[in-house]
């Protein structure tokens, strides 16, 4: 158990550390190439549509011939993506590589896949913890890469620190014989096929509203994550509170997520990310309503750091309860699949309503009532396992 | 009670979560970052 949960923490740190500072390439590549902004911006938007939609296939792939050669195709995805990203002269050479090329290694390289072996391995009580683990140490190379790729880009140059990055990608590949396992038709145990898992999946109510929930998640994180600082310069804050609340976004997403996962070892799932989706819509509404000042800035982003990524681990291990681990990585996936589509119209939809209305205000309150609307569908959900039809004898 | 290398460990997660918290406010980096994320929009 050991060795999965420390190759697995630090796959999901590698994996989800070096694409979250991507924003930092903006201004350099724009302005050596001369494309503009949209040309980037685009690469980034197929990059989070091409990890969303490739999830449910490699998480599939991942169950059925085990996570070493997804891991082993990703890490290879990751690196050459990073070099053609560094080498790219034109715009589609740019959205191929940075957005579909590393969009599909991380859809080999991320929680989905990782969280397969983890629930394979590790004990059913202390499965939640486990993916807060691994879910803390992804949090955490967000919160590191960051300055890292800052300082990589201002000594070395942004071709460079891509370069360096590619090799860092390539560290995945050692780490996968951590979790390497047998492939699905060695293990013992009723073998389901794929088809009837996603069937009995998408008939559960409980799965859909776990991916409602989740749609909800990527909605509210994208719309704050790209449009917060260009919210707060249009209140006339300085620059620095910004990156100050990226900090503290960073610092507490990792207890969140470590916490939730704790958590979830003696409460209800489902109690824990309604209470999540409950207190992101509080904490948006107090936002909004109070004065605003670098210290509402603060505590806000502790506040929303501490729900960032905690609602992870739960959903994750909630799936695992109900439908077993024969599928987890393709559930998995496709329960992402829907935060993904979340994030893609929290984006899209901020700019959007921020060109009709000339604010943010309605889709800040769009998000206040998605994360109601969250908190109330999380709170039926049936955490224990689904009954199945014993195998007829032959 | 905890044990003194659970103890320990905690202390050592905390202290590297410290150090790249401090990463975050040297001079170079509030003054890239913060550029850098304002040219995004």
């Amino acid at each position: 158990m050991t060795q999965v949960l420390v190759c697995g923490a630090i796959i999901v740190t590698l994996s989800m550390g070096i694409r979250h500072g991507f924003g930092l390439w903006l201004q350099p590549i724009t302005m050596d190439r001369g494309w503009s902004r949209e040309t980037f911006a685009f690469a980034l938007a197929i990059q989070n549509l091409a990890w969303g939609l490739a999830g449910p296939l490699a998480g599939m792939v991942a169950d059925r011939f085990g996570a070493f050669r997804v891991l082993l195709i990703g890490s290879l995805l990751y690196a050459l993506g990073l070099v053609m990203m560094a080498l790219a002269t034109s715009g589609l050479a740019f959205t191929g590589s940075a957005g579909l090329l590393i969009g599909l290694a991380q859809s080999g390289t991320t929680y989905a896949i990782v969280y397969g072996v983890i629930a394979r391995n590790v004990a059913p009580e202390k499965r939640s913890w486990a993916m807060g683990a691994a879910a803390a140490a992804g949090s955490f190379g967000q919160f590191l890469m960051v300055p890292v790729e800052s300082w990589l880009i201002g000594h070395t140059g942004w071709q460079n620190a891509l370069f360096a990055l590619g090799c860092l990608a390539l560290v995945i590949i050692p780490l996968a014989f951590g979790l390497r396992q047998p492939p699905a038709a060695a293990r013992s145990g009723p073998q389901q096929s794929v088809a009837a898992a996603v069937r009995e999946a998408f008939a559960y109510p409980s799965f859909r509203w776990l991916m409602a929930g989740y749609f909800v998640c990527g909605f509210q994180l994208a719309f704050i994550g790209v449009h917060m600082p260009s919210y707060l310069k249009d209140r006339g804050l300085m620059p620095d509170v910004a990156t100050t609340a990226l900090a503290l976004i960073g610092l507490f997403n990792v207890f969140g997520t470590y916490a939730t996962g704790w958590l979830g070892q003696t409460l209800a799932k489902r109690h824990i990310l309604a209470a999540i989706y409950l207190l992101r819509a509080l904490a948006i509404t107090a936002f909004l309503l109070l004065p605003l000042t670098a210290w509402s800035v603060y505590v806000f982003a502790a506040a929303m750091g501490a729900l960032w990524l905690s609602t992870v681990p739960p959903t994750n291990a909630i799936v695992a309860q109900i439908f077993g681990v024969q599928y987890m990585s393709m559930l998995g996936g496709f329960v992402f699949l829907s935060h993904q589509i979340g994030s893609f119209l929290g984006v899209w939809l901020g700019g959007r309503l921020y060109d009709m209305t000339g604010s943010y205000d309605l889709v800040w309150w769009i998000a206040v009532a998605l994360g109601v609307f969250a908190a109330i569908v999380n709170l039926p959900v049936r955490e224990s396992a689904i009954s199945r039809p014993l195998p007829q004898p032959a | 009670m905890m044990s003194p290398r659970r103890a320990l460990a905690w202390t050592a997660v905390l202290a590297v979560l410290a150090l790249v918290f401090a990463a975050y406010f040297s001079p170079h980096l509030v003054v890239d970052l913060a550029s850098r994320v304002w040219a995004c929009f």
